[in-house]
This record gives C-alpha cells, structure tokens and sequence, in this order.
C-alpha cells in the first residue's frame, strides 16, 4: 500500500524534512505489513468495542461553577502570553480551519 | 536491615507503630538514592523537600494521635507522567521541559492521604510508549541487575527505583503492558488493575481506553497495599467505576485447591526464550503441588491483539497528544505563521518513536482508512473480549509468562518497529479486555544474548483476571511468591546490597 | 442575468449556546464579558492528564430543545472527537456528537409559504475560545490574542435538511426556531453576542434539472440580515457563473459585511479530514425514560400551545396572539396582566401599541420591559373608573416608564384626575357654546357630528381631563332643551 506520507503528517502538523519521511514510510510499512492480517478475520455482524463496558452510562455533574485556576497561574506556561491572553503567530491567509 | 530494605507493609506498621518515624525512613532512602541514582538514573527528579515536608507531616499526625493512614511513611516515587501541583511532568519528553503542572492526580492525593511520601519523578518512555524506557528525552535508565541491559518500559524509571532499593514502592502506568513488562526484567511485583479501578485523572493520557495507573512493590502485600490506597471511584474520571475498595492486603492466603488456571495456548505459541520457558513451567508445577487445576487453553482471538493494539493505541495517541501544540504550555518553537508553530514545536518537541505512533495512529483514522484499520481494529477488540469472557466461565485466571525473554540489552535497535513492538505481545491483551493482570517474579532465566559468563536475569509469570478480580489475581501472585520466594529473597537481595554502578549515566538537561 | 431560471437549496447549520453556569465538561464558569482567561481550569484549557465530566443541565437543555423541535430523543447516544488545530481549541480536538446525536428528526413550520423545514439532528458540544485578530482582518494580522472563558461553553447544534428554498425562508426558520428556543430557556440565542451562530449551506442549479448544485458553505454571519443578504449575494454569484458556463467550487465563504460580498476562505488543497473518533474518555449518554418524561414535564410552553391558548381562551385575535408570543417575556408580561385581572384584549392592545411602540422608539429589546404589569394594571384600572381618560393614559404610561412612579402617584401630583364634576364642567360648556354659535347652530339643526367638534373644544379647554362622554350628554342636553 502507498501511503501519502504528506498528507497524514500534514494531518498531524509534523513537518518532517525528506530523509524523514522516507525512513517513515519505512517504518509504517513494515508496521502495517504486520497489521493487515487484521484484514483476514472475520468480523461479519461485530460490532466494535471502544470503551470499558462499565459504567454503562456516563455519569453527570451538577450545573454549579466553581472556581478553576487563576489566570496568573495558567499564563505563567505561556510560552507567550500578553494582557491577559495567550498569544500566537496569526495564521497565513491561504491557511484556515 | 537498613531501612530502606523493608516493605512497605513493615514500614506503615512500624511507622504507626512508633518504632521508626516516616522521616528516618525517607533519610535512609534519600541516602541509598544519593549513593545509587546517579549510575542508575531512576529518577527525573528527587522531590527532597517536598519528601521531608510530607514526611514530617506524617510524623505530626502520628504525634497528635490522628491516623496517618495506611502507608504512612511509605516511600513512593511516581512515574513522570502524573501531574503533582508545583512540579515538573516531563513524560520524559522535550515537549513538556520546563512544565510545572498546576494540579495533582487523584491517584497521588489518595495516597497522600494514606501517608505515602512521594521521593520523585521516574525516568519513562517518552509519553510512555515503549518498553525499555530509552525513548526517553533525557536519559536511558540501567536495570539494576545488568547495567548494560534496560529495565523494560516505558515505567522502566519506577521499576528499577523499587528493584535497586532507592523507593520502596512505586506507581507506573500501563496502556500495553508498560507496568509488568519492567516489573518483569527488575524482579519485582507490578500489577495493571481493572480498567476503571484507579482514576486516571492527572495521568497524562496515551491511549484513554487502555491506561491505567498501577503498583510496583518489591512483594504482593505491597502491591495489594498501594492499590487499596489508590482505588475507588473518581468522578473527575469518567471511565472511574463505583466498586468497593477491598482490603486486598489481608486477603493473600488462599487455598489454591479446586482453583482452575488456563494457559492460553496463543501466548505460549509466540517466540518465548527457552528459560522463560522453563522458569514459567516451573511456577506452574509449584501451584498444581498446590492444588491448583491448570490446563491449556485457547482464545483464537489473542493472536491478533498486538495488532489491534498497535491500530487502537496509536489512533488514540494521536489524538491525545494534539494538545501539545506550542500555544498553552511546554515547548513552544515560533514561526512567522501559526502553520510554522505547529509544525515546528511537533516535530522538534516529539522524537521518533511518539512521531511514529502519531503518524500510524492519524493514518488510522484518516479519511477513506478508518474502517479498514480503526474499526476493523475495535471489532477484533469485541472478539477478544468475548474470548475472555467465555474461557473466564472456567477458568478463575489465565497464566502466561508476562514477557517473552528476560532483558534485552540496551541500545539494541532492530531496523522493524515491529519487532519491538513484539515484547508487548503477552501484555497488550489485558488492557484490550480491561481485565486486571499482574506481573510477579516466578524465577530467573538466562539471556539468549548472554554468553557463556552471563548471569541469569529475573522473569515474571502474568496473572490475568475476571474484571474486579483482583483479590483472585493477587492471592495467586502470593503464592507464585511464595514458591521462589527464598531464590528470590536471597538474590535479589544480594544484588541490592553489591549494587555499584561505577558509570554516571548520560543526563540531557 | 437571468436569476430566474435558477433554483437554490439552503440549509442550515446552527450553534446555539445552553444557559448553563458551567461549562460542558468542567465546573467553570460560563459567564460572558468576564476579563480574559479567568473562568479557564485544567480541563477546559486542556492541560496534559485532564478529563471530562458532561454537564447534567447541558443535557437537560439540549432535550428540551429537541422536544420543543419534535426530535426523537436517542436514549444512548455517545461522544465523539473532532480533531483539527486550531489555536483556540485547546485540545487539539472538539468533543461533539458524530456517531448517534441526542436527537433526530425534528422540524420547524414556516408560514410563507406554509412549508415544514426538516431537522436532521441536534447534538451536544462544546465552544471553542475566542481568537482575536490583531491587525485589520484576518488576512493581516500579525498575531492573535486567545481567551479561553467562552472555550468549553456547552453548544447544541441544529442541522436542518436543505429544505429551504429563498433567503426568506432561511429568515423565517431561523426566526422560529430562535422563538422555540427562547421559550423553551435553552438559550438566549443572540445572534450579536454570539450565543446563536448560523453557516449557511447553498446550492444552485438550474431550474427543472435534477443535477444537484454543489453546495458552498458561508460563515462568518452575525444578524439574520446577513444572512439574507449573504444568501442573495451568493445565489446571484452562483448563478452567475453557472449562467457563464463555470463551475461552482466546492469551498468555505466568509461573509464580508462591509463589503457585502463573501470571498473564499479556504483555498489549500489538503481537504478537511477531522479524523471522528469515539471520545475514549466518555462513555456513552444513557438516558433513562424517566430522565426524559421529567424534562418533558417541566417543559415550558411554547408559542404554538400559548398562541392557541390566546386566541382560543383569551378571544384575542390571531394576529395579537401572534405578536405576544414574540417573545417568551412580553408573552409573560401580558399573562400577568390578565392574571392580575386586566381585560386581555384591553390589555394586549397597550401592549401592543403604545408599549412597543415606546420600546421601538427607544430600541428596548424585550429582555427588559420598561414597566411593572402592577403599573400598566393599575393604569388600566383608572382608565376603566373614569380616573383618566384614554387621552390622559397616553401621557401617564410614558410617565410611569420614564419615572418609575405608580400611575396614581402621577395622576394626583399632576392633577390629572379626570373632571367629571358637573358644576366644573358646566362652566367651561358655556364658554365653549358662546365661542361657538356656527357648530352649535349645526347641532340644532341636527348634525350629530358638529356635537364631535364641541366636545373636542371641551377637552381641548381641560387639556384632556374631560369625561367625554358625560361632555357629550351635557352638551346635547345644554343646546337641545
Ligand atoms: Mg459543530
Ligand atoms: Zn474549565
């Protein structure tokens, strides 16, 4: 299988220069030759497990603020921080959500 | 007997008992790691003030008549991937240097309050995904029985804390078997509880529906003493269940007659040393002396667990770790644009074994991929879990050896990850169920790679239990225990007190 | 142009803030205008090793939103992670509802043309922070400024079926189900405060083919005028090209109200892919039967059940039925006029003149109704005695709101009082008869309207505090006997 190695490191905002892409798409590959024996079983009419059974439902917390850290605090692990905000390099027109 | 020699049940007792205060305990401790840590590299950081505050603390309430709780006095260091307000938690990453966390884990405060004093921050796998905690960012930690060899991964700074002596018990975690797997190449007792059973609140996630936060102890009762003090239900956590915490301490000794064990046939089929082997059928012998019924079994769908595993763990991971982003906390590499940012703190905060699992785990879920691989991989996940299900109909636990071989040597790199990835082979399954499984010392082994001079290295027997088994769990340990305790005792004893690691390791700062 | 000959599809997607105290997820809270990033925690601001707890209230709303809407409510839904990077979702990831939302199926009537606009889901989610642009716009600007207060806010979102055909109906539908959600307390849903966001999806084809246009999706719009007009902008740029023989590119537009125009906003080549995962962290939303039956209990009205209690109960007409159920307050207002023994209809006129009118003039929204319903049913009390008159009343009631004194209080400080004392009133009907020999002439000679200017005289010469009626009868009997 062909994996466009761009795409999914663009997905995940790593930018990784050729070398490492290639070594890479090395090592996913011999990765996934194990994984797709996954494709072999037989998995007609099973439905898929993501989580532990229990609690069967989730639980819910009262509507009711409390207060949480100071913004000091919090800011003090900006890498950057001004007035009271966090901040960061605006974003180049051509990008976006 | 130093003092750093006893069990945490000796101390608590002896602390409560007033025969020893909590701070002599933590000065013996803080001796043996000041004399052994820095050719062992156990830990990221020494909490020495914080230890002598918590300490004294103990001693205060133990002075005014208050109850100190049950491990009071009890030297514990923490895998650096658990929040403690006002101290670092690197994950052993670049991503984090620097990090001081604002709050605490649940798991550490409810050990606090039984006393406990936290010494550190244990050396792990970056972002705890590995086995031989070398992915760390900022150093490689030794096994203390071969300081060429690693101490298995990724709690591999915790283990090798409790096995040379330098902390008397420890919290790991483990998302694929990254709390039994170091237990078994240190010769110590690690145990994975029920997923559920301890709050994860705090932990730095990896793969949220397989971690679970667990005890190493150098014994069963120590690991059966730290769980009850970290068990119980969160509602911070809310995968947390509403189960009772059970005095599993004081429920060890059990007739092991009419108990019926399976050996899954599939985890004896994988590439297992011959003196893992041997060392593992020699346990088995011991508990069918004791009466316990133990038959080969089968659950088909275990053969295909490491690779679920390996789709599962990194999709989770790769969202997981999203958050580290360069904008709130931790490292943060600025470019004139937001795209620069991100890219440029992700590629420089990861190294290559986190990139790797992010990459699989994004490839996974990726447009046009995510059947193919995540939901195929969450289907298998259903089959396992039936397999358990059905063979625990018969079966009160399943037995396997908890690693394949005994240590590896450090610095062996293989060109597949795959091959790697295969030391998780007889772990990766209970986490998949989330079913407790507890790694305990059941003998020693040579290495295949050891030679003609080498020595024989501990290895570990694996418990696998009904969900909230882990009474069941525990009290086979104890007897597992029980049967090499005196081999265990002596040498391990012995490699305690010759510990003389004369190399410093290499530190990143 | 030839617009005609084309046809647009609409759909909408729309995100409207619960009125919860706290977050989502976590117990911050959610009030907004509070200084930047201090209703923020660890888990809100997605610190490594945090977890999250939903919000029993958020649910509880997002039901009542979806009955209210005639969703089928999915007893076990679940949570799922949307992942993408934004500076402002800190996580790196939007916890929401992909798999199974809480609810499906709804609808909103609309009346021009009657039409039934399909709802396809309603689920559960939380805000993002806030990015503010340092510099001109978006496309300038060297840095961005982030408050997490609002990250977290839980969020219900709507997703109607492309069943709308002109930007009037998308109007009407947003305007109905802002009304639904008003009475039903989900949300204040305020379009310029953000607590309702609204993305348009449009497509235009040509008329009477069946090929489906390829839809475009249109952000960034803060009142419904702009929707509207975004609407109209985008169907004629659409037809346009489609009149030129282009194609029409599938993309994101954002709005730009100063230029009325849209403009793409995503133009790289690497498509969205948001990589849903089940929230590991969740289990999944299990609603006991019971859990719903209560919430449908304490369901408060809504406009359709109040406009026919109105019209069916109260005698008012549909249309006055209508307008006081504009809002869930001035439908409140009027109810407690009624119950403090205001005539309805009586009442419901006030309101709807003079009262709205007033607050038109002053731009008052109805979240804040300048006057006591103990103060517009007393006033209406001494308009029924006699006290005042109509005229009078006019001029008492913008006293009343402008001083926030009772109407009697007004009435006695003024001396308003209406005169209805015959000796008073007699004199004053002299000197109008004797200023006014032509009309009373007229009136001799039977003209029953001349009597109208004469009484006007009276209440002209007492500036309005005449009994008109008793003037007329004394008039009458004055220059006919
Ligand atoms: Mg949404
Ligand atoms: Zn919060």
């Amino acid at each position: 299988m062909k994996i466009d190695m761009k795409h999914i490191a663009d997905l995940a905002k790593l930018r990784l220069s050729p070398g490492e892409l290639e070594s890479m798409e090395r090592d996913l590959e011999m990765v996934l030759a194990h994984i797709e024996r996954l494709a072999g079983i037989d998995l007609e009419g099973v439905e898929p497990t993501f989580g532990s059974r229990e609690p069967a439902g989730v639980r819910l917390q009262q509507d009711d603020p409390k207060p949480g850290l100071s913004r000091a605090c919090l800011l003090e692990l900006a890498p950057s921080a001004r007035d009271g905000h966090y901040v960061v390099p605006a974003r180049e027109s051509e990008g976006g959500r | 007997m130093e003092l750093w020699e006893l069990g945490a049940w000796d101390i608590a007792h002896k602390v409560r008992a007033k025969e020893v205060s909590a701070q002599e305990v933590l000065e013996s401790h803080l001796a043996r790691i000041s004399e052994i840590e820095p050719g062992l590299c156990a830990f990221l950081e020494v909490l020495e003030a914080e230890a002598r505050i918590a300490a004294s603390r103990v001693d205060a309430k133990i002075a005014g008549g208050e109850d100190p709780g049950i491990l009071a006095g009890v030297p514990c260091a923490i895998k650096d991937n658990m929040n403690i307000k006002g101290t670092a938690c690197t994950c052993g990453s670049k991503m984090l240097d620097g990090y001081i966390s604002p709050y605490t884990a649940t798991a550490i405060k409810r050990m606090s309050r039984e006393g406990a004093v936290v010494t550190g921050k244990t050396n792990l796998d970056e972002f705890a995904m590995g086995s031989s905690t070398e992915s760390s960012a900022y150093m490689v930690t030794r096994n203390p029985w071969d300081p060429d060899r690693v101490p298995g991964g990724s709690s591999g700074g915790s283990a090798a804390a409790v096995a040379a002596g330098l902390s008397t018990v420890a919290l790991g975690s483990d998302t694929g078997g990254s709390i039994r797997q170091p237990a078994s190449f240190t010769g110590i007792v690690g145990l994975k509880p029920t997923y559920g059973r301890v709050s994860r609140y705090g932990l730095v996630a990896f793969a949220s529906s397989l971690d679970q936060i667990g005890p190493f102890g150098r014994d069963v009762r120590d690991v059966a003493l730290l769980l009850e003090a970290i068990s119980g239900l969160d509602t911070a956590d809310s995968t947390s269940v509403e189960r009772p915490v059970v005095p599993w301490s004081k429920r060890l000794e059990r007739p092991l007659k009419g108990l019926r064990a399976g050996v899954p046939k599939e985890l004896l089929g994988l590439s297992v040393d011959d003196g893992v082997r041997d060392a593992f059928y020699r346990a088995l012998s011991h508990l069918a002396d004791m009466g316990a019924v133990i038959e080969e079994t089968s659950l088909p769908a275990l053969r295909y667990a490491l690779d679920a595993y390996y789709v599962i763990a990194p999709a989770e991971a790769s969202s997981n770790l999203s958050r580290f982003d360069g904008v709130r906390y931790g490292l943060s590499t600025r470019g004139k644009a937001l795209d620069d940012m991100y890219h440029a703190t992700r590629a420089q905060g990861f190294g290559p074994e986190v990139r790797r699992r992010i990459m699989l785990g994004t490839f996974a879920l990726s447009a046009g991929y995510y059947d193919a691989y995540y939901l195929r991989a969450a289907k298998t996940r259903t089959l396992i879990r039936r397999d358990f299900d059905e063979a625990f109909k018969v079966y009160d636990v399943l037995l396997s050896p908890a690693t394949p071989t005994v240590a590896f040597r450090a610095g062996e790199e293989s060109g597949d990850p795959m091959t790697k990835y295969l030391a998780d082979a007889m772990t990766v399954s209970a986490n998949l169920a989330g079913i407790p499984a507890l790694s305990v010392p059941c003998g020693f082994a040579r290495p295949s790679d050891a030679g003609l001079t080498g020595r024989d290295l501990p290895c570990g027997l694996q418990i696998m239990g009904k969900p909230f088994d882990e009474e069941t769990v525990l009290a086979i340990g104890y007897a597992v225990e029980a049967s090499v305790r005196e081999e265990m005792e002596e040498k391990s004893g012995r490699m305690r007190r010759n510990l003389l690691l004369s190399k410093e390791c290499e530190r990143v700062d | 142009m030839t617009e005609r000959a084309y046809d647009m599809t609409i759909g909408l997607e729309v995100h409207v803030e619960l009125l919860t105290g706290s977050k989502m997820f976590c117990r911050c809270s959610t009030r907004f205008g509070d200084p930047p990033n201090t209703n923020v925690c660890p888990v809100c601001t997605g610190l490594p090793g945090a977890l999250p707890v939903p919000n029993h209230e958020a649910v509880k709303l997002g039901l009542r939103a979806a009955l209210g809407l005639g969703a089928r409510i999915n007893l076990r839904s679940g949570f799922d992670r949307k992942n993408y990077f934004y500076p402002d979702l800190p996580k790196g990831y939007q916890i929401t509802q992909y798999r199974t939302p809480l609810a499906e199926d709804g609808f909103i009537e609309i009346s021009e043309p009657p039409k039934r606009i399909r709802i396809q889901r309603i689920h559960l989610e939380e805000d993002t922070g806030k990015s503010i642009h340092a510099g001109d716009d978006i496309t300038t600007a060297e840095y961005t400024l982030l408050d997490f207060n609002r990250c977290g806010v839980p969020l219900i979102e709507i997703v109607s079926e492309p069943d709308m055909s002109s930007p009037e109906e998308a109007r009407q539908y947003l305007e109905r189900l802002q009304r639904v959600l008003r009475f039903a307390g989900v949300s204040d849903v305020k379009m310029e405060e953000g607590s309702m966001r609204v993305d348009c999806n449009i497509s235009v084809k040509p008329r009477g083919t069946a090929v489906s246009g390829k839809p475009v999706e249109i952000k960034n719009l803060s009142s419904f005028r702009a929707v509207v007009r975004a609407l109209s902008y985008e169907f004629q740029r659409q037809a346009r090209l489609l009149e030129e023989g282009k194609t029409v590119v599938r993309e994101t537009r954002h709005w730009d109200e100063a230029k009325e125009s849209t403009y793409p906003l995503r133009t790289k080549g690497s498509s969205q892919d948001y990589r849903y995962l089940p929230e590991p962290d969740l289990p999944d939303l299990v609603l006991e039967e019971s859990f719903v039956e209560e919430v449908k209990r304490d369901m408060p009205r809504l406009p359709a059940e109040i406009v026919a209690y109105y019209t069916e109960k109260l005698g008012l007409p549909e249309y006055d039925a209508e307008v006081l159920t504009l809002d869930p307050n001035l439908s409140r207002f009027f109810d407690d006029c009624v119950e403090r023994g205001a005539d309805p209809k009586t009442a419901a006129n006030w309101i709807m003149g003079d009262i709205m009118g007033y607050m038109n003039r002053q731009g008052l929204t109805y979240e804040k109704i300048p006057l006591s319903t103990e103060n517009l049913v007393e006033m209406l009390g001494l308009l029924k005695s006699g006290v005042i008159s109509g005229k009078i009343a006019k001029d008492v009631l913008v006293k009343v709101i402008e001083t926030g004194k009772t109407p009697s209080e007004i009435v006695k400080e003024e001396g308003l009082t209406q005169v209805s004392d015959e000796g008073e009133l007699l004199s004053i009907i002299q000197e109008v008869i004797s200023a006014n020999p032509g009309p009373v002439q007229d009136v001799k000679n039977g003209k029953e309207k001349a009597i109208g200017f004469l009484v006007g005289q009276v209440m002209k010469a007492t500036r309005g505090r005449a009994n008109p009626a008793k003037v007329n009868i004394m008039l009458k009997e004055k220059i006919l006997s």
